[in-house]
């Protein structure tokens, strides 16, 4: 029996904003295998299903399109496909509501001679505007089975299934267009022998090449070109199938949709609706996702990297092999899980746009202003992400359709200062330009703008040339997106960037971790400690940014802050490491390497428990993030960075107040306010560090050496003993309360005030403490950039411009390809490069030369995208 | 006539086409403005450019300058 089981393959083809997606969804649920287009970027979407009698079927999802006429890429590989000898069916998905419009593609597809079944979709809506299709009229002028596309329901799945059988099993009558006489010498002549007639069509329409003479021809002799004939007839064709086919069958309900958009197109607040929905985006993005990156980052840390280390050692794996793998590999999936809740969340913020209709009018809203920039309105939106982060940004782009748009696009994103880019900044800002440092924040984004501005102007004239594509935009009917298909899409679309983009950056990241853990002898280093026996280690990646430190000096990094090109070169993990990185290299002490110092032998008991904590701090800062969003809703910038360890013990102590407390209550507050002021933690952490001290104090007395250690110890036990005292002392205020010592009224109001005093007291010692912490490394900072804002400023335009961090560069790669990749990395260096160069040697260098030199640098990259863009040219334009 | 001198709400009947680019031409065709189809005016964008048309019960954004290729003939509103 089962040789019987036939395979078919059915491609499914509609306009766009058909409701083709929700009713490939519904209909394929779980059964579905994404991949790409052989060449292209454009994605492909299989359904995997069997028939009721056996045979399996196969549908071949296709991107929404109009005609067979492509004009982008996805266009392209719609049109192709349909026409390709593969599918032995075609499910032509048709919107009731715009039921003259989609009968286009209908008649097109009929004229393919392949067996068809019409899916009407939206036919609740046009209810709903009171009308609805006669469908068995309809099916029997198209001469095709018509179903509708609602097939979560049971009965409609099978008619589908019912209709597709049918068209296979007879000889269908499609309805055939009537072209004029007038063009039936030229259909002829375009016609080749043994082909299909439908070709000699298809070259007089331009799709397909050949009948160029033909065509000069007919507009000679007929005032017009055929392809327009073409359409004339196939809409006369399609009034004649329409004609009497739609009937109201109620009253239309006032349109919701006009309204709407006599807000979101209006000529006054059009613009600042718009900004509204990408200040939300923005924020779902940054500060809804962003509750979950410190998750993924503690689980990627918990499982890959400390968790693969420990197994791998305890298994008495060589090191090298634990480096490799768990400080390599590991880090590279930890980093690329990081990115998992950005990219799910701009992906699902995009889709809510874009089924619900909106981003169309954001298109048609911002398309004036892009223009300026040669491109479309719609690629404002990747733009505005990018200033959350690079990588949502340059996966935005997929909404532009056209090839060029996308890579003018992906080249102007980075310029848009990220979040990680921030730390460094408000760094230097605090170090060099105090109370000026907002001003200079504010500077170096605007310099970004404007640098993309300018490259984009720049890129428009030579490396893509060539006209914009036209702007034909349909404004679809308003929708409520629907949850299942918004999350599907997202959570594919999520897929495609860890498996594509992810392979590229665990590579790079493996690559670069390897280099930072590699230790080689320092060359440096040997005056200086040459009476030592053994010379002084540095990292590969130290090596590299001391050796081409002097490729800095121009912008003012001089040699003997070498640790600002080396800073560089870490920051390509990430922008914000830049920071962490110049404390550690300035030598200014670093608390987490101490703490991993003191660490005691790696067991299997204490792996495990390492990993369990690991997995429960992970899930920990969800909460915790959760928590602090509504703060972010007022404060997105995060102005108000500093909490005070003791706000939740301050909230208790609030309570204190309320006389009607019972004394179990009481009692119940006490413990609550011990927990937040976690006593019992400080208690063991003083026992702890009391007995490490003596233990040190006794080594100490045989190994003279080991005195700075003690003296780090007498330091934490010095903390210790100082919080435990103001915990205490702000438990005992809350004692008096609770142990009832206390009980009037004005007193127990005094003791609140007391507590809050207090708490305030503590928190500004704190943080003056703090400051005096970041001030030692800020002094060493402003001592090695010689004091100098300008020098400083320099340093922040190379990092604001040099390639951005890993994730965003594998992401680009996997977009664009190598080819594109190389020219846009060594483009944003080379510009940071000059760009910091001029402008310290404008302002304080003065030196001619090395004004000179980025300037012709400046002008050769510009000669070099000028003959690359005439080169590739042809590729581009469609 | 041309599609500039609309106001928002005019309505126009497609008489002809202008030397365009093959591709806009066939996504125009496709998505109903041949000859005789008639196009309204429903808006400008806030920057007065693109518009914002009906044509076939649906609406659609086209730019000033490359609508201009539609050539065009009053029809009462």
């Amino acid at each position: 029996m089962k040789e019987n089981k036939r395979k078919i393959i059915a491609a499914v083809v509609g306009d766009p904003n058909t409701g083709k997606s929700t009713f490939f969804n519904a209909w394929t649920g779980m059964h579905q295998v994404t991949g790409n287009w052989p060449g292209v970027t454009v994605e492909k979407l299989l359904g995997q299903l069997t028939m009721p009698n056996g045979d399996s079927l196969t549908l071949v999802d296709l991107p929404g399109i109009y005609s067979l006429h492509a004009v982008s890429e996805d266009e392209r590989v719609a049109s192709e496909y349909a026409r390709s000898a593969e599918p032995d069916l075609i499910i032509n998905v048709i919107d009731a509501v715009n039921l003259e419009r989609n009968l286009y593609l209908t008649l097109a597809l009929a004229e393919l001679g392949k067996p068809m079944v019409a899916v009407l979709s939206m036919t609740d809506i046009l209810e709903r505007q009171g009308f609805a299709v006669d469908m068995e009229m309809l099916s029997k002028r198209l001469g095709m089975p018509v179903v509708t596309a609602d097939v979560q329901h049971r009965t409609k799945r099978v008619a589908l299934e019912r209709a597709i059988e049918e068209a296979l099993a007879t000889k269908q009558q499609l309805p055939h267009v009537v072209y004029p006489e007038s063009l039936n010498q030229a259909l002829k002549q375009a016609h080749r022998e043994g082909e299909p007639e439908v070709l000699a069509v298809h070259r007089l329409e331009g799709i397909l090449p050949g009948a160029e003479t033909i065509i000069t021809d007919v507009e000679k002799a007929l005032g017009t070109t055929p392809d327009v004939l073409i359409a004339d007839a196939r809409y006369d064709k399609i009034a004649e199938i329409t004609a009497g086919i739609v009937k109201q069958v109620g009253h239309a309900r006032t349109e919701l949709g006009r309204t709407l958009d006599k807000f979101a197109l209006n000529r006054w607040l059009g613009i600042p609706i718009f900004l509204g929905m990408m200040y939300l985006l923005f924020w779902f993005t940054q500060v809804v996702g962003g509750c979950f990156i410190d998750f993924f980052d503690g689980l990627g840390d918990a499982i890959f990297v400390t968790g693969l280390g420990n197994v791998l050692t305890l298994c008495g794996a060589p090191e090298w092999l634990v480096t490799l793998l768990a400080d390599g590999l590991g880090t590279g999936v930890q980093t690329v899980m990081t990115f998992i809740p950005p990219v799910f969340f701009i992906f699902l913020g995009l889709s809510v746009l874009e089924d619900s209709g909106y981003m169309a009018r954001a298109a048609y809203v911002m398309d004036r202003f892009m223009r300026l920039l040669g491109l479309p309105g719609s690629a404002f939106v990747p733009m505005l992400v990018g200033f959350g982060c690079t990588v949502p940004a340059i996966m935005a782009t997929r909404t532009l359709a056209n090839r060029r748009d996308r890579l003018l696009t992906i080249f102007m994103a980075p310029f848009m200062s990220c979040g990680a880019r921030l730390p460094v900044y408000a760094l230097f800002g605090a170090a060099f330009f105090g109370a000026a440092s907002g001003t200079m924040v504010f500077a170096i984004y605007m310099c970004g703008i404007v640098l993309a501005v300018l490259t984009g102007l720049l890129l428009k004239h030579t490396l893509f040339v060539g006209d914009p594509a036209p702007f034909v935009m349909e404004l679809p009917l308003y929708h409520i997106p629907r949850i299942t298909t918004v999350f599907k899409q997202a959570w594919e679309r999520l897929q495609r960037f860890l498996f594509r983009a992810g392979k590229v950056l665990v590579v790079m990241v493996l690559l670069l971790s390897v280099c930072d853990k590699i230790m080689v002898n320092d060359p440096y280093a040997e005056k200086a400690s040459a009476a030592d026996a053994e010379p002084a280690k540095i990292s590969v990646i130290e090596l590299v940014g001391r050796t081409i430190s002097p490729v800095f000096v121009p912008m003012g990094v001089e040699r003997e802050n070498w640790q600002g090109s080396v800073a560089l070169i870490v920051g390509l993990f990430a922008k914000e490491q830049v920071v962490s990185s110049l404390n550690t290299l300035y030598a200014i002490s670093n608390s987490e390497t101490e703490e991993a110092e003191k660490e005691e032998p790696l067991t299997w008991a204490s792996a495990k428990s390492q990993f369990s904590e690991g997995i429960v701090d992970a899930f920990a800062t969800i909460p915790e993030a959760f928590a602090g969003l509504l703060d972010s809703l007022l404060d997105p910038l995060g102005v108000a960075m500093f909490k005070s360890e003791y706000d939740q013990a301050l909230r208790l102590a609030d309570q204190l107040a309320d006389p009607s407390l019972s004394a179990d209550r009481l009692v119940g507050l006490q413990a609550q306010i011990d927990d937040a002021l976690d006593i019992e933690g400080l208690h063991s952490e003083l026992t702890e560090a009391t007995a490490t001290k003596e233990a040190l104090e006794k080594q100490v007395a045989q190994n003279e050496a080991l005195r700075p250690q003690l003296e780090d110890a007498e330091a934490s036990l010095d903390e210790v003993v100082k919080r435990l005292e103001k915990a205490s002392e702000l438990q005992g205020l809350a004692k008096k309360v609770t142990s009832g010592s206390v009980t009037d009224e004005a007193g127990r109001q005094a003791v609140v005030k007391a507590f809050a005093d207090k708490v305030d007291a503590y928190y500004q010692e704190a943080m003056s403490e703090e400051v005096e912490a970041d001030a030692t490394l800020m002094k060493t900072l402003a001592g090695k950039f010689d004091n100098n804002k300008n020098r400083a400023f320099a340093y922040l335009l190379f990092v604001l411009l040099y390639v951005p961090c890993l994730a965003a560069m594998a992401t680009v790669v996997r977009e664009i390809g190598w080819g594109y990749s190389s020219i846009l990395f060594g483009y944003l260096t080379v510009l940071g490069w000059c760009v910091a160069t001029l402008y310290f040697q404008v302002t304080t260098g003065h030196s001619i030369i090395w004004v000179v030199v980025p300037c012709v640098i400046l002008a050769l990259v510009a000669g070099f995208f000028c003959a690359l863009g005439r080169k590739l040219k042809v590729k581009l334009v469609v | 006539m041309d599609i500039s001198s609309m106001k928002v709400g005019d309505k126009a009947e497609i008489t002809g086409y202008n030397v365009t680019r093959a591709g806009y031409r066939a996504k125009l065709l496709a998505l109903g403005l041949t000859r005789g189809a008639t196009i309204q005016l429903m808006g400008v964008a806030p920057m007065g450019d693109p518009l914002r048309l009906k044509v076939r019960g649906f609406e659609l954004s086209l730019r000033r300058s490359e609508a201009s290729f539609l050539q065009l003939k009053a029809a009462q509103a």
